[in-house]
């Protein structure tokens, strides 16, 4: 399904006046309906983006078009966007109900049929019996339902969501963020949602947007952003992964990455030549204990046991292969002693060369 | 016991403060509100009875005076109300609350109370000697003098909440910044507001330093006046007049405490 492009950013940069460059040349499409997650390290950029999307902050360069419509000179006010902040912003001298129709009265909207589209929101976000509590008598996560409440009253056209969910314990954090999940798929609205929570943006993303430094690394879906990174950071950044120094080799049938201890065949439709310096990246879950029995099906290593520490529901073990250090888990059952050689088998079609 | 040393010497020294500013703020006080009754203050308070003359005086002879200080400071207050709480809003929800101008501006209205009234009345007089007469110095004096003070009471209560992203989040819903500020800010400082407004009103009450240079003969202020009575008529005269405005502060920093008190819980 191919669905319309909704938001278009091209070329966007930021500049603050006190001179920190905080995007550079942020190129992205958003298509209708789509909820694109924004994920990176804490000051990468993540929320100035949201905010110059939504006219809460304005561009230093480049252009932003809703539908084919440049929108960067529209102020906020008529942007029409729902932003959701981390800190609920919520009006404080309102009630939950007074608070959920401002955007309503604001659009003059009549008495009667206000009321009845606040009572749904109260209804749809299990709010009813507060209603006319003030904000300081909820709990975070009763606030942050108000918050989205008082969004989706205005029906924005695009909805922004900036950590709406960091503020809360990780319990309700968790039904929160599947409850959310659920809403907005329901809704069928745009949304661009801001974490640096992996677990956050991979449950709740069409497509997630990895930036680091001002600059969008990676756009694909969470799961081609966890087996296919295109970039050192990506790779490194999200999950756990091996990383090895490795060169690429032509051998008999073929490319092969050189890893020291081990020549794996590189993945199919690699860009590298033979002779390249590669960082070769392999996930603990592609590392499989297969005993000390040989076992000819290729790619084996023989690794010395390091540290093997107990994660409750597996073994976290370090071995050493060569001159270099892989990690991987075991089934609770395989006990490893330190200073064993252990056999594992490399899963190479998972093998992620850059 | 190190501990019950120290307590019993916050006593004593609370218990000499108590008696210092009995000895040197209340007592002085009564005695000239008692004084403002007696018909003769001499060696003897009331050696000659009770009177209220003192009072009719005052009226009679410098009525005007607190009229013109009502007025004063009435529209002082009231235009540094509006334009100090808008001043403070606009300054601390600006996109770059941190920029050079912001910072220069916000020095630039701390002024007035760095530099001394009498400084500041001069300067006045001096700059703008034309306009002396239309009264117009003595009020734009005031507004000048006690701006600061509302100033800083508005954006001490904005900065203690992250009211940033409530103006944010009201922007974003479709409200102008003059809705968002009486819908949504306002209503949440409102008591910072009116606490700010009531000590403009008291330091405006109580202005001497600068309309001493700026008042004329048909324009003088209460405090003026009370100088003025102080200095070249009877010492019961000053005294009734103290008492008057005494009459009008006393309350207002009654109820200045307790929306401070108030504020804090
Ligand atoms: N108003 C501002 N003035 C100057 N620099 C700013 C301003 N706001 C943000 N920055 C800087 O811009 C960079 C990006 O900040 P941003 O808030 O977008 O990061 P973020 O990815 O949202 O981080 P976090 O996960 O911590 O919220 C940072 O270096 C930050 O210090
Ligand atoms: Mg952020």
């Amino acid at each position: 399904m191919t669905r319309k492009t909704h938001i278009s950013i091209k070329h966007i940069s930021k500049v603050f006046p006190d001179g920190t460059r905080a995007l550079h040349d942020i190129n992205l499409d958003i298509a209708e309906g789509e909820i694109l997650v924004l994920l990176g390290p804490s000051g990468c950029g993540k929320s100035t983006l949201l905010r110059t999307i939504g006219g809460l902050e304005q561009k230093s360069g480049g252009d932003i078009y809703f539908y084919n419509k440049e929108v960067s000179q529209v102020p906020v006010e008529d942007r029409n966007v729902g932003f959701v902040f981390q800190n609920y912003a919520l009006f404080p001298t309102m009630t939950v109900r007074e608070n959920i129709a401002f955007g309503l009265k604001l659009r003059k909207m009549a008495k009667a049929e206000i009321s009845r589209k606040v009572d749904s929101l109260l209804e749809m976000m299990e709010l009813v019996e507060h209603a006319e509590k003030k904000p300081r008598q909820l709990s975070g996560g009763q606030q942050q339902r108000v918050a989205i409440a008082r969004v989706l009253a205005i029906e924005p056209e695009v909805l922004l969501l900036d950590e709406p969910l960091t503020a809360l314990d990780a319990k309700l954090k968790e039904y929160l963020r599947i409850e959310l999940g659920q809403m907005l798929r329901k809704l069928g609205i745009t949304a661009i949602y801001v974490t640096h929570d992996q677990l956050e943006a991979m449950s709740i993303a069409d497509r997630i947007a990895v930036m680091n430094l001002g600059v969008i690394e990676q756009v694909d879906t969470p799961e081609r952003i966890y087996s296919s990174p295109k970039t050192d950071f990506v790779a490194d950044f999200i999950g756990r992964i091996n990383c090895v120094k490795g060169k690429m080799v032509s051998g008999a049938d073929g490319l092969f990455v050189d890893l020291g201890f081990i020549q794996l065949p590189a993945p199919s439709g690699t860009e590298k030549r033979a002779g390249d310096e590669v960082n070769a990246y392999l996930r603990p879950e592609d590392i499989e204990l297969v005993g000390t029995k040989a076992d000819n099906s290729g790619n084996i290593i023989q690794a010395i046991a390091e540290q093997c520490i107990f994660m409750g529901d597996c073994y976290h073990v370090v071995a050493r292969a060569g001159n270099e250090e892989i990690f991987f888990e075991v089934p609770n059952g395989a006990r490893i002693k330190i200073g064993e050689t252990v056999q594992v088998k490399l899963n190479a079609e998972k093998l992620i060369v850059l | 016991m190190g501990n019950s040393i120290v307590s019993k010497a916050f006593k004593v020294l609370a218990f000499v403060l108590i008696l210092l500013t009995s000895a040197f703020l209340i007592v002085p006080i009564i005695f000239t509100v008692l004084g403002s009754f007696s018909a003769y203050w001499g060696q003897t308070m009331f050696s000659r009875g009770l009177t209220m003359r003192w009072y009719e005086y005052v009226f009679y002879y410098y009525g005007h005076t607190i009229k013109i200080t009502l007025l004063i400071s009435a529209v002082t207050v009231v235009v540094n109300t509006i334009l100090g709480s808008m001043a403070a809003y606009k300054v601390c929800m600006a996109k770059n609350a941190h920029s050079k101008w912001i910072k220069f501006f916000e020095e630039i209205l701390t002024l007035p109370t760095a530099i001394p009234g009498i400084a500041i009345g001069l300067a006045l007089a001096q700059a703008y000697a034309v306009m002396r007469q239309s009264g117009i110095l003595i009020l734009i004096g005031h507004i000048v003098f006690t701006f600061p003070l509302i100033f800083r009471t508005v954006t001490g209560a904005l900065r203690s909440t992250n009211f940033r992203a409530v103006d944010e989040a009201a922007a974003s819903l479709g409200a102008g910044p003059i809705r968002r500020f009486f819908t949504v800010i306002f209503p949440a400082i409102r008591v910072s507001v009116l606490s700010g407004a009531i000590n403009v009103l008291l330091l405006s009450l109580g202005e001497f330093n600068i309309t001493f240079f700026l008042y004329t003969p048909f324009l003088m202020t209460l405090p003026v006046g009370m100088y003025e009575s102080y200095a070249s008529l009877r010492i019961e005269v000053g005294s009734a007049f103290t008492t008057l405005f005494l009459v009008l502060a006393i309350p207002l920093s009654l109820l200045l405490n307790r929306l401070n008190k108030s504020k804090t819980m």
